[in-house]
């Protein structure tokens, strides 16, 4: 009982630091993020006074700030599909190369440890008029194209090059889950004639199915946040159809200074990423996506 | 490893993080001052005077010009003082410096004297800014292109420090490829009255650039890709450019107050001549992400003309880098006018003020810091090693004596200053709100004026009433 009490000292004196470091840095901001989203709060102007839900009020009833949530949705989900199901294949066929799987893993990694600014200059570089994409396109007799005037092509190059840097985590994640399926009935569903597309997709996916759920709702939280690819590659262009919503926090923080409705937009943007992850939960955990034998 | 030193392993780096706790409530503003400003000064500095500081500017180039010129500023400056040591530190520019005074502001970590830029009027109007009083000698010395940006209710809280105009910079290597030129860089006889070298009205410019465009359009290569005019897109500070030319048709768009001119007449003008001028443009010059992106485009030879000033070209070019773009073909001129206007017109760009915090701890020091910024000498040295443009007149008297070969490719930009028929616009307005939704607006607009042939009017009505709602906001 002693020894109990001790080991149980032990750890809290370990813990004390880290939960002290969690309140201070996480629980305070938060509390002060809904603290001033009501609040009408200017740095510059010297404004600090309780405004209700004015801020809330103003976020839905203006089209620039209803069209970024749709802007950020749609990326999201968009992205969240690539990412995951790319991925998803990309973890299967490390799992298939017994030999030199340590170097596939690498060189899928190594993107994500790439800065996002060195990579969207490099694209910027490559979509200007004469730039490399344009010639690619010209060899293969397409037309030139007008990228940062193109909202598809500014949507394709964000959402490529977000993907492209998450793919090495999210397919180490799958490596792991596709580790831990008994290969025994993988044997088995090979006597009953189940190969290729149909054993992933009845035997596989189900046996993962509670990572796959996982990395799902976390990778669709992670898009619904995207905001670096934006800034540096289409900079919200063309004509604001790529604004997303943590483009408008930062322009209403540090072009307009107002705190207070920038805290009011991020406390929008969590409840909406909440309200999706949790339709995700109930979803994969709901009979919807049972796989039909 | 026993489980003693694993719990203890675990323990320090669980102390390890309340390190970063140890920060909270730190403020740099507790050092003492004497009454005279003996003590720290701190500086937030940007061009001319460097950041970071200058010595590690130096030490990868020591004839960097802002390096040099901040170590003669900075050390001329402790000599003359030597009870005040200046701590020069990086609140970087924009959006960064927004962050960093705004976040000093509420830490009450403000510096001394910073840097500051369009949004000056709005740190001055809410009393965050420190009056100043300047030597009579020196205060009407001054150029007054910036004083929207300087005064609030008559009284000054910031300094011009530098400041420049629009001009056009010239590639004479383009102009003789479209024959506009001959090879001995003297105007082909049908362009004589043109002044392919100094337009002196905008019609006659866009004629020029037309012509080149038609030329290019018949070429096979990379000359196929040469145009007139380099447009700046809506990615890299398109509004300031379109101010140039809406500034010489008289237009603006709006003041630091709210008050908007968008849809004026003249605005209308010169947007129905920036949609012509903007078809005489390089080959993907609309689809630029940024501004190094449209400059490199210069350099390589894809404009005949572009709003680029010595101090960017030269630096660049000097070096023979890029062989369609050679130092001894540059050339620059001011702006032209447009028909029928008489009064020459600019706009004041890239200017930097000076102000001091009011809640600073040193305000005697940065007083005498910004005498010192706005000293002769230092005024002068501004233009000998760094090329950029100060702002007395009496030194801007002594560089036109002077008459170096550095002044002769600035003199678009000096005698402005002097010449009091010359009208200079203030530059870009400061908005009380929505600064970002009335810039997206605008953007959008622009992105028409040269996409679509949408009526200018119209298009301008339209940018011009979301501008008026959303400066009417309350705050």
């Amino acid at each position: 009982m002693k020894r109990e009490k001790r080991e149980a000292a032990q750890g809290l004196a370990i813990m004390i630091p880290v939960m002290i470091n969690f309140f201070i840095f996480t629980c305070v901001p938060l509390f002060m993020l809904f603290w001033y989203s009501f609040r009408n709060y200017n740095v510059i102007k010297k404004v600090d006074v309780f405004n209700g839900f004015d801020n809330y009020i103003k976020i839905f009833t203006t089209p620039e700030y209803t069209s970024s949530f749709t802007t950020t949705i749609l990326m999201a989900v968009i992205l969240t599909l690539v990412s995951v199901f790319v991925s998803f294949f990309v973890g299967l066929g490390c799992t298939k190369v017994i030999k030199k799987q340590a170097v596939l893993r690498t060189v899928w990694y190594i993107p994500s440890i790439i800065p996002v600014y060195v990579i969207t200059q490099i694209l910027n570089n490559m979509l200007t008029y004469d730039g490399t994409m344009n010639k690619i396109f010209e060899i293969f007799g397409m037309p030139t194209q007008d990228w940062y005037r193109s909202t598809f092509w500014m949507y394709f190059w964000i959402i490529i090059i977000t993907a492209w840097r998450n793919i090495g985590g999210t397919s180490l994640l799958f490596i792991a889950a596709l580790g831990s399926v008994d290969k025994n009935v993988y044997e088995a569903a090979d006597l009953d004639g189940a190969t290729g597309i149909r054993r992933i997709w009845y035997i596989t996916i189900p046996l993962i199915k509670p990572m796959f759920s996982f990395i799902f709702i976390n990778a669709f939280i992670g898009a619904c946040q995207i905001f670096e690819p934006v800034l540096f590659i289409s900079n919200g262009g063309p004509d604001q159809t790529t604004k997303v919503i943590l483009y408008r926090i930062y322009d209403e923080a540090f072009w307009n200074f107002k705190l207070g409705f920038a805290c009011a937009l991020s406390v929008v943007t969590a409840v909406f990423i909440s309200i999706f992850s949790i339709l995700g939960m109930v979803v994969s955990d709901s009979d919807m996506l049972k796989i039909k034998e | 490893m026993n489980k003693f030193v694993k719990k203890l392993l675990c323990g320090a780096m669980a102390t390890a993080m309340l390190f970063g706790a140890s920060a909270c409530g730190n403020t740099n503003n507790n050092t003492s001052v004497g009454e005279d400003g003996s003590g720290v000064l701190r500086v937030w500095g940007i061009n001319p005077i460097s950041q970071p500081g200058y010595d590690q500017i130096l030490e990868v180039d020591p004839e960097n010009p802002t390096g040099v010129y901040s170590k003669w500023l900075i050390e001329s400056f402790e000599e003359a003082n030597p009870n005040i040591d200046i701590q020069l530190e990086t609140a970087g520019w924009e959006l960064d410096l927004n962050k960093n005074i705004m976040t000093a502001i509420a830490a009450g970590t403000q510096p001394d004297t910073m840097a500051t830029a369009t949004y000056t009027p709005l740190l001055s109007r809410y009393g965050h800014l420190a009056k100043l009083e300047l030597a009579e000698e020196v205060e009407t010395d001054l150029v007054t292109s910036l004083d929207d940006f300087c005064f609030h209710q008559g009284k000054r809280y910031a300094v011009p420090v530098t400041q420049m105009l629009f001009g056009i910079a010239i590639n004479k290597g383009v102009l003789r490829k479209a024959g506009i030129l001959n090879s001995d860089n003297t105007v082909a006889e049908a362009w004589v009255e043109y002044s392919p070298l100094a337009p002196k009205t905008w019609e006659d410019f866009l004629v020029i650039c037309n012509a080149i465009k038609t030329w290019a359009n018949g070429q096979s290569g990379e000359n196929k890709d040469i145009g007139g005019f380099l447009n700046c897109p809506t990615s890299a500070d398109s509004h300031v450019r379109c101010l140039a030319i809406m500034a010489s048709a008289g237009g603006d768009f709006a003041d630091n107050y709210g008050e908007v001119y968008l849809n004026s007449p003249a605005n209308v003008k010169a947007y129905e001549y920036m949609r012509e001028l903007w078809k005489s443009a390089p080959a993907g010059n609309q689809s630029v992400s940024s501004l190094g992106v449209l400059n490199a485009m210069f350099y390589e030879g894809k404009a005949a003309y572009a709003f680029m000033s010595p101090e960017e070209v030269a630096p660049i070019v000097s070096g023979g880098a890029y062989p369609n773009c050679k130092m001894e073909d540059m050339a620059w001129c001011e702006l032209p006018n447009f028909e029928g206007v008489e009064k020459k017109g600019n706009v004041a760009v890239g200017g930097v003020l000076y102000a001091v915090l009011a809640d600073g701890n040193n305000e005697v020091a940065a007083k005498k810091f910004i005498e010192h910024i706005l000293s002769f000498e230092a005024q002068k040295k501004i233009f000998d090693i760094i090329g950029r443009v100060p702002v007395r007149k009496s030194v801007l008297k002594a560089i036109q004596e002077e008459n170096t070969d550095w002044y002769k490719l600035n003199s678009y930009q000096v005698d402005p200053f002097l010449d009091e028929s010359y009208e200079i616009n203030k530059g870009i307005p400061v908005f009380e709100n929505n600064t970002s939704l009335c810039w997206d607006a605008w953007n959008g607009m622009w992105q028409k004026v040269f996409t679509t042939d949408d009526d200018i009017s119209t298009l301008l009505k339209n940018c011009h009433n979301k501008w008026v709602g959303y400066l009417a906001e309350e705050a």
